[in-house]
């Protein structure tokens, strides 16, 4: 059966999600609020990704002229959402930093409590 | 050891790099030192994408999280002074926090382990060519018959002609977003 059970997977991503969240919510510079989101996408990740070893590939092969055929073919969808995933983090993370370096410039500071210039 | 053994072993250390970093991500006090944290995590990620067999998404891992967004959140810091240590790195809000999170992971770890995921073939999967041996099939019945074969196509060729065919509007929407980020970074960023 299987060498690794789907669920300590699973265990590892929802502690990488719980930790990245706690960092997003309780920090008070802005960077770190990123790094507590990229931990939380990557955690997504390697729930897609489990998903996609341990769950997808159930269907049957639909044999066609530019597709492996076999009786069982793993699909590439969980693959394709983590590859999706990640372009999406490292475009969140220029445009973040590009953010917190122009908010830099004008506050001299990251610090998310200082930056209350939208509160009435 | 036998070869179950050694396979939980590296996922062992992998996840235990993965938390660990995080958690050193989160509680580090100075920014700097969250962020050498947090390569370690990614590091210890792209392990676990390695056990899972997707060797390609592990290389993507260390070649984009290692090597550009974790270089890239170094910039920012060094660039920038009067970051590299505070007394006080976190809000007010870190017993909230707690109390609203401890019921979220105990909610995700109870989903995740009773859950009944459909965990059918892949578990069991063997290598790319072979076919359901008689053990295997009587291991899972209904889901396998001796003699299935499997193709598991972990090629990068693969990927990308599904990334071209099936998932091309995911393909078209991401690269119209990395150009806007990259348009709107340099806009943010330049002034």
């Amino acid at each position: 059966m299987a060498m690794i059970p789907l669920w300590w997977y699973l265990m590892v991503a929802a502690g990488l999600f719980t930790i990245g969240l706690y960092g997003a919510l309780v920090r008070k510079n802005a960077v770190s609020v990123l790094m507590g989101i990229e931990l939380m996408l990557n955690a997504v990740n390697v729930n897609a990704v489990a998903f996609w070893r341990y769950v997808s590939p159930t269907a049957k092969a639909a044999a066609g002229a530019d597709r492996p055929v076999g009786d069982f073919v793993v699909g590439m969808d969980g693959q394709v959402f983590a590859v999706v995933v990640i372009a999406l983090a490292a475009a969140e993370a220029a445009v973040g930093l590009a953010m917190v370096i122009a908010l830099y410039r004008s506050r001299r500071s990251f610090n998310l409590p200082q930056m209350d210039q939208l509160q009435g | 050891m036998s070869q179950q053994t050694v396979v939980q072993l590296v996922f062992g250390v992998m996840a235990a790099l993965s938390l660990g970093g995080a958690m050193g991500v989160v509680m580090a006090r100075t920014v700097f030192v969250s962020a050498l944290w947090l390569i370690l995590s990614f590091v210890g990620v792209a392990g676990l994408y390695i056990t899972l067999g997707a060797g390609f998404l592990a290389v993507i891992q260390v070649l984009v999280y290692v090597g550009a967004i974790s270089v890239l959140i170094l910039f920012a810091i060094m660039l920038t002074e009067d970051v590299m240590g505070d007394e006080h790195p976190n809000n007010g809000q870190v017993g909230l926090a707690i109390i609203l999170l401890t019921p979220l992971i105990f909610l995700l770890g109870k989903w995740g382990f009773t859950a009944n995921w459909p965990v059918k073939a892949a578990a069991i999967l063997p290598r790319s060519g072979l076919s359901v041996d008689a053990a295997t099939a009587a291991a899972l019945p209904g889901a396998l018959k001796t003699g299935d074969a499997f193709l598991v196509p972990d090629s990068v060729a693969y990927l990308g002609r599904v990334l071209m065919t099936e998932h091309f509007l995911a393909f078209e929407v991401v690269s119209v977003v990395l150009l806007v980020a990259l348009v709107g970074a340099i806009v943010i960023a330049r002034d």
